[in-house]
């Protein structure tokens, strides 16, 4: 390892354990353990949401797909940018003004049923750990390349760090953590944009006439179809983005992080105005590494593209650049997730532990003990489950998640907020349906069967990557058909009335951050 | 009788707002008729504005899967209708959400409206 590289990410390992050290303080009660007190103002929780956003996949990722196929990679840019007006249309304000720390206790204001309650949470669970796996052994991955680590040490590196975050820092280390990631993210982006841009002489045509012509795809690198022919294949990527991303649990727990709903539209807000000039500026270093770095050395690197910045960084800047900018997208890795265990770990001990087993009566010391030990727990347990998962496909992981995601909580979220005729029974169906589908296409599709190296030695039975196109559907259907086969409960009609009046007027909410209010 | 049960069990909840307003029947219009307002012009503008992204956002995958030689024309250098359409889309999105947060505003100054009609209607 040469002496930048171990600068850099010794400075990230200080500062963000300082960022922990000074939160420590600060997580004696469940509200500051889960939502840092409400202290966040909408710009700090907006930048904070945009740092969840742009992680190893999207900032290494994209770039990296941009400049091996062109136009195919942009189009995650587009899913994950439009999700945005998703969850500041339809999601944040009313969900924020419904729950308190989690999607269950979201639902839970129209339903009481605890059987919901659990398998809510041991779904959040399951994308939480699923997501966590591909973020992990990408990262390992990574920083077995970047500083010549073994694989196995450098998550465990990883995860005892996400682990301390968590465990001491609670929400408020998380969010800072993320904050300041993000804009060392945004700086070294557009210090590397503005480089190749000043390498195609300022101009953006110049640009695409000069990357039409440096890869093997010559005139199609700027068409569509290069990584992903089939329409249907394409039109199911576009869903999965779309509505898998705006139902991740660790964006949905950062909704809850403020004290009223117009500080929740406002970090939306925020979020949007950063994605989106960041994500524009992915299309800068992708091209400028397929016109500098060269499409061999691009692809023979490995990793589906994902050392592209690095190689670009190495080639623009030398020794130094590249240095800072491994040690960027290890803040990157280390932020997201540990933004994924403490809302795992919220799941399981405030909806599971809180309130199915302790059934509401645990005190606040206990709740934060248990929310600290369910987070070593987490961690340890996909801290072991990544060290053995290194040759695993981690495209079928993040494919899996994203299908879980739209499939089983999309309608759960949607159904609850705006359809009054939702029963219990509805949602039970709906989430249990939009599980099966999803996790049985991804078993079923090219990326677990495949002849030669997938899991299941096989022709695919299923044709898509990304179940989206089916499973987001049945997921619906499910809910609609169990809403229709099952009676409302009694007082359902006036208990919507009182969400409805919840949702939009903010009538109603807890107290508690009322209170919070006034103390900050 | 069960109907009884349930608004003691609302009420439990603190949820009865809607309830108790029955026994005032001349303010109880009044924060019912804002509400009702405010939900439908709340669902209006919505609509309109999710309509608008999901139409432009799924119309570039099926206009690429249906004229392809359209959206591989070049119309700026070398840049293509497709990464145009694209990176549109990426200025409308933030155009949409600068819309919808002045629109906010409205349904704040609204909302807080039916929230002062409910005080007043609890107070007597």
């Amino acid at each position: 390892m040469n002496l930048p590289s171990l600068i850099f990410f010794l400075a990230v390992i200080i500062g963000t354990l300082a960022i922990t050290y000074s939160a420590a303080k600060r997580t004696g009660s469940p509200t500051e353990f889960y939502a840092a007190g409400y202290r966040l103002n909408g710009v700090q929780n907006g930048i904070a949401i945009a740092g969840d956003y742009m992680s190893a996949a999207s900032f290494l990722g994209i770039a990296g797909t941009i400049a091996l196929y062109g136009y195919d990679g942009f189009i995650y840019a587009i899913g994950f940018l439009v999700s945005y007006l998703i969850i500041l249309f339809l999601i944040a304000e009313p969900l924020h003004n419904l729950g308190r720390y989690t999607l269950a206790d979201a639902v839970a204001a129209r339903f009481d049923s605890k059987f919901l309650r659990g398998m809510i949470a041991c779904n959040t669970l399951l994308i939480c750990i699923l997501y966590m796996l591909a973020q992990l052994v990408g990262a390992g991955a990574l920083i077995h390349h970047l500083l010549h680590i073994e694989y196995r040490t450098a998550v465990k590196i990883v995860g005892l760090l996400m682990t301390t975050y968590v465990v001491f820092g609670g929400m408020l280390a998380t969010s800072w953590v993320q904050i300041v990631k993000s804009i060392l993210l945004l700086a070294s982006t557009f210090v590397l944009s503005l480089i190749v841009l000043s390498r195609f002489d300022w101009s953006v045509a110049e640009m695409f006439e000069q990357v039409s012509r440096a890869t093997p795809f010559r005139d199609a690198y700027l068409y569509p179809g290069n990584q992903l022919s089939d329409p249907c294949e394409v039109l199911s990527l576009h869903l999965a983005l779309l509505l898998g991303s705006s139902c991740l649990p660790h964006i949905l727990s950062r909704l809850f992080t403020v004290r009223d709903a117009q500080t929740t539209r406002r970090s939306v807000y925020t979020a949007i105005w950063i994605i989106g000039p960041f994500y524009l500026m992915t299309i800068f270093l992708g091209f400028g590494a397929s016109a500098f770095v060269g499409f061999e050395r691009l692809r023979d690197a490995g990793f589906g593209g994902n050392l592209t910045v690095t190689l670009l960084a190495d080639v623009l800047g030398g020794e130094f650049l590249t240095a800072y900018i491994s040690a960027v997208a290890f803040a990157t890795i280390l932020a997201v997730v540990t933004g994924l265990v403490l809302s795992a770990s919220s799941a399981f001990a405030h909806d599971v532990y809180s309130h199915l087993i302790r059934k509401g009566m645990a005190s606040e010391r206990e709740q934060v003990l248990v929310a600290k030990c369910s987070s070593v727990g987490i961690g340890l347990i996909s801290m072991w489950l990544a060290m053995d998962a290194e040759k695993m496909n981690v495209a079928m992981l993040v494919s899996l998640t994203f299908a879980v995601a739209a499939s089983a909580h999309l309608p759960l979220i949607l159904s609850t907020l705006y359809w009054r005729r939702f029963t219990v029974q509805g949602a039970i169906a709906g989430m249990a349906s939009g599980l099966l589908a999803s996790v049985l296409l991804v078993c079923l599709g090219p990326t677990v069967m495949n002849p030669e190296h997938g899991l299941i030695p096989h022709n695919p039975i299923f044709r898509l990557t990304n179940p989206g196109l089916v499973s987001i559907p049945i997921g619906f259907l499910g809910a609609i058909i169990g809403t229709l086969c099952s009676r409302p409960a009694p007082g359902a009609d006036e208990r919507y009335d009182c969400v409805l009046l919840k949702i939009h007027a903010g009538e109603g909410r807890e107290p508690m951050k009322e209170k919070m209010a006034h103390k900050g | 009788m069960s109907d009884m049960k349930n608004r003691d069990m609302m009420e439990e909840k603190g949820m009865g707002k809607w309830s108790r307003m029955n026994h005032s029947p001349t303010d109880a219009r009044e924060s019912r008729r804002l509400f009702a307002l405010l939900l439908k012009r709340k669902r209006r503008y919505l609509s309109i504005m999710s309509l608008t992204f999901l139409t432009v956002y799924f119309l570039l995958p099926v206009l690429i899967a249906v004229v392809p030689d359209l959206m591989n024309t070049a119309v700026y250098g070398r840049m293509t209708v497709a990464w145009v359409w694209a990176v549109a889309q990426c200025l409308l999105t933030l155009l949409l959400a600068t819309l919808y947060i002045w629109k906010a505003r409205h349904f704040d100054r609204l909302a807080q409206e039916v929230a002062k009609a409910l005080e007043s209607e609890e107070k007597p």
